[in-house]
C-alpha cells in the first residue's frame, strides 16, 4: 500500500516540474530528435547517440526526480532510483561504448507497435494531460518524467534490427509493474492500461528474432 | 447549491441537540470538560497514564514540502492536542511524516502533553542508531518517549542499542510492533523474554486475531498495548458508513462510526491506547470524542460485534 495520496504525489510532481522548467520541453525535444533520427532512416541516424541521449534522460531521472523529489515521500524511490541510473548505465555501456543497439523502423509487429507507442509517450501523454487542464509545466513530458520516458524507451526498443540485450529490460519492467500498481491503487486507470502495454512491449522486445532478416546497413558495426 | 446528506444530518443533529440544550456543550471549543475527563490507561511498567486515544501519521501526515498541505496538518494536530491528546506515532517508513509532524511541533507554542513515538526500521545496529538520530533531529526533539522496533526488523541489533538508551535515559519506554496480523509468533515470543515496555499490533471490530493469544498475553507480561488500524485503514467505513448507528449507541456515548469503532478497540481490558490517522479536522474531533464518557463493557462489546457482523 502506498504511503501517500495522489494529491500529495501530483504536489510532488509538480515541485518537481517546477523546480526543473524549463529542462522538461528540453528533455521532450531530445525525444523528438532520437524519432527523427530513426524516421531519416539508415545511414542517417546515429545508433551512439541515440543510447547516449536515452541514457542521460534516464540518469537524469534516476538522480533527481527519484533521489531528490519522489523519495521524500516513498523511501523505495531510494532504490528507484539507482535503478534508474543503473539503467542510464548500461544503456551507455551497450548502446554507446558497445554499439549492442541499432536503431530501426520495420514494417512488422514490432516496428507498429513500436511507432505507436513512440506517438503515445511524445505526443498523446502531453496533448491529454494538456487538455485535461494542467499548466505546462505539470505535464509529464518524456525525457523527464519516468512513466512516459519508459515508454518511449521500451518503443525505442522496438525499433532496432537486432533484438536488444535482455538485461536492458529488467529496470523497465520492474518500474512499469511497480508504476501500474501504484496508479491502479491511486485509481489513475489510464497510467495502469498504459504500464500494462508496456509489460506486453517488453515481452514483445524479449522475444523478437535474435537477428533481424532486414539489412541493417551499418559498415561501423563492431 | 443543494446541500449534501452531510450537511442535513448536521443541521438536523443541531437542531435537535439545541432542542436538548447540548449544543454548546458539545461543539464550543475545549467544552470536553464536561464531557467528563478524558479516559487515560496506564503504561503497566511504570503506572504512568496516557490518553487512550492516540494519533498515527501513516499516509495522512506524508504531504512532503507543499506548504498548504502543511497547514492542514498543522490545524489537525493543534486539534489533537486542544482535545486533549497526547501520544503521536510515527515512523522513518512513512516517507515525510516525521518531518512534518517535527515542523508542525515547532510551530505550537502549547504542546505540553506530548508523548512522541516513532520506530526503528532498518537492518544492523549501526543503521538503526543513525536512524533513530535523524528521526529525534526530524521531530525536533531530545528524545523519545518511546522507540518501537517496527514489524520486528532486526529487532535483536535494535534492542540491545534501546536497552542501553533507556538505561542512559535517552528513550523513556522501548517497544516492538507488528502489523497485517505478521509474525505474532515472534511477538508474543519478545513480549515474553525482553524487557520492553510497548508492543503495537492491529485491532478492530473485524480483525480480532490479536484477542486469541497477543493481548492475553501482553496483559499477563505487564506490556502496554497500542492498537493500529482500528478503522483497518478506511475499510470499516467503506462497509458501514451507509448504515445508521445502533440505537443503543448513546449507551456508550457514540454519536458516530468513528468513535464506536474506536471505543470497541480501546475497551479491550488489555489495550492501552489506539492511534487513528486522520487529515481532517472534523475527523479528529470525532476520534477524540472516543477517549470520553462510557466505554463499553464485554456484554456491550459482543452486541457490538454481533451488530457489524450482521450488517
Amino acid at each position: 500500500m502506498l504511503p501517500f495520496t495522489k494529491e500529495v504525489y501530483d504536489s510532488v510532481f509538480a515541485q518537481y516540474s517546477a523546480a526543473i522548467w524549463p529542462l522538461q520541453i528540453i528533455g521532450w525535444l531530445a525525444c523528438v530528435s532520437m524519432v527523427a533520427c530513426i524516421a531519416m532512416g539508415p545511414g542517417r541516424t546515429s545508433d551512439r547517440l541515440i543510447s547516449s541521449t536515452l541514457a542521460i534522460l534516464w540518469l537524469w531521472i534516476g538522480a533527481v526526480y527519484h533521489l531528490q523529489h519522489l523519495a521524500s515521500i516513498l523511501w523505495i524511490s531510494d532504490f528507484l532510483g539507482l535503478a534508474f541510473v543503473l539503467q542510464g548505465i548500461m544503456l551507455l555501456w551497450t548502446g554507446a561504448v558497445r554499439n549492442q543497439l541499432v536503431f530501426r523502423y520495420l514494417s512488422n509487429f514490432a516496428g507498429i507497435f513500436g511507432a505507436v507507442l513512440l506517438t503515445v509517450a511524445v505526443f498523446a501523454y502531453p496533448i491529454i494531460a494538456w487538455s485535461d487542464g494542467r499548466p505546462l509545466a505539470g505535464v509529464q513530458f518524456s525525457g523527464t518524467a519516468p512513466t512516459p520516458t519508459t515508454i518511449f524507451t521500451c518503443a525505442i526498443l522496438l525499433l532496432t534490427a537486432v533484438r536488444p540485450p535482455r538485461h536492458l529490460l529488467a529496470v523497465p519492467l520492474a518500474w512499469a509493474i511497480i508504476a501500474g500498481a501504484a496508479a491502479w491503487e491511486l485509481g489513475i486507470t489510464e497510467e495502469a492500461i498504459a504500464m500494462s502495454v508496456v509489460v506486453v512491449a517488453i515481452a514483445v522486445i524479449s522475444f523478437k528474432a535474435r537477428q533481424s532478416q532486414a539489412p541493417t546497413s551499418r559498415p561501423c558495426a563492431e | 447549491m443543494q446541500p449534501n446528506k452531510q450537511d442535513v444530518s448536521r443541521r438536523t443533529f443541531l437542531a435537535s441537540a439545541a432542542a436538548l440544550g447540548v449544543t454548546c456543550q458539545f461543539f464550543a471549543p475545549n467544552a470536553f470538560a464536561s464531557r467528563g475527563p478524558i479516559l487515560k490507561r496506564s503504561i503497566p511498567s511504570t503506572g504512568e497514564t496516557i490518553p487512550v486515544i492516540g494519533m498515527g501519521t501513516w499516509i495522512t501526515f506524508n504531504v512532503g514540502k507543499n506548504e498548504a498541505l502543511r497547514a492542514k496538518r498543522l490545524k489537525v494536530l493543534q486539534t489533537f492536542f486542544d482535545e486533549g491528546g497526547a501520544m503521536i506515532d510515527s515512523s522513518p517508513m512513512y516517507g515525510s511524516s516525521e518531518e512534518v509532524v517535527g515542523y508542525c511541533l515547532r510551530r505550537m507554542p502549547n504542546k505540553p502533553s506530548l508523548f512522541s513515538a516513532t520506530k526503528v526500521w532498518t537492518v544492523s545496529q549501526w543503521l538503526g542508531i543513525r536512524q533513530m538520530k535523524k528521526s529525534e533531529a526530524l521531530w525536533g526533539l531530545d528524545r523519545f518517549d518511546l522507540m518501537q522496533i517496527h514489524n520486528l526488523l532486526d529487532w535483536q541489533a535494535h534492542l540491545e542499542t534501546l536497552k542501553e538508551w533507556k538505561t542512559q535515559g535517552r528513550v523513556r519506554y522501548v517497544g516492538i510492533t507488528t502489523s497485517h496480523g505478521r509474525r505474532h509468533d515472534d511477538v508474543e515470543r519478545v513480549m515474553a523474554k525482553e524487557p520492553i515496555d510497548f508492543v503495537q499490533l492491529t485491532y478492530n471490530i473485524l480483525d480480532r486475531a490479536a484477542e486469541k493469544r497477543l493481548l492475553p498475553a501482553a496483559a499477563e507480561h505487564g506490556r502496554a498495548v497500542i492498537v493500529n488500524r482500528p478503522f483497518r485503514r478506511g475499510a470499516l467505513f467503506d462497509r458501514f458508513d451507509r448504515h445508521p448507528l445502533p440505537e443503543w449507541a448513546p449507551e456508550i456515548d457514540c454519536t458516530n462510526w468513528a468513535q464506536f469503532f474506536l471505543k470497541f478497540a480501546i475497551s479491550h481490558p488489555a489495550v492501552t491506547c489506539a492511534i487513528p490517522a486522520t487529515s481532517q479536522v472534523a475527523h479528529m474531533r470525532e476520534n477524540m470524542g472516543a477517549a470520553y464518557g462510557r466505554l463499553p463493557d464485554a456484554k456491550m462489546r459482543k452486541r457490538m460485534i454481533t451488530f457489524v457482523e450482521n450488517l
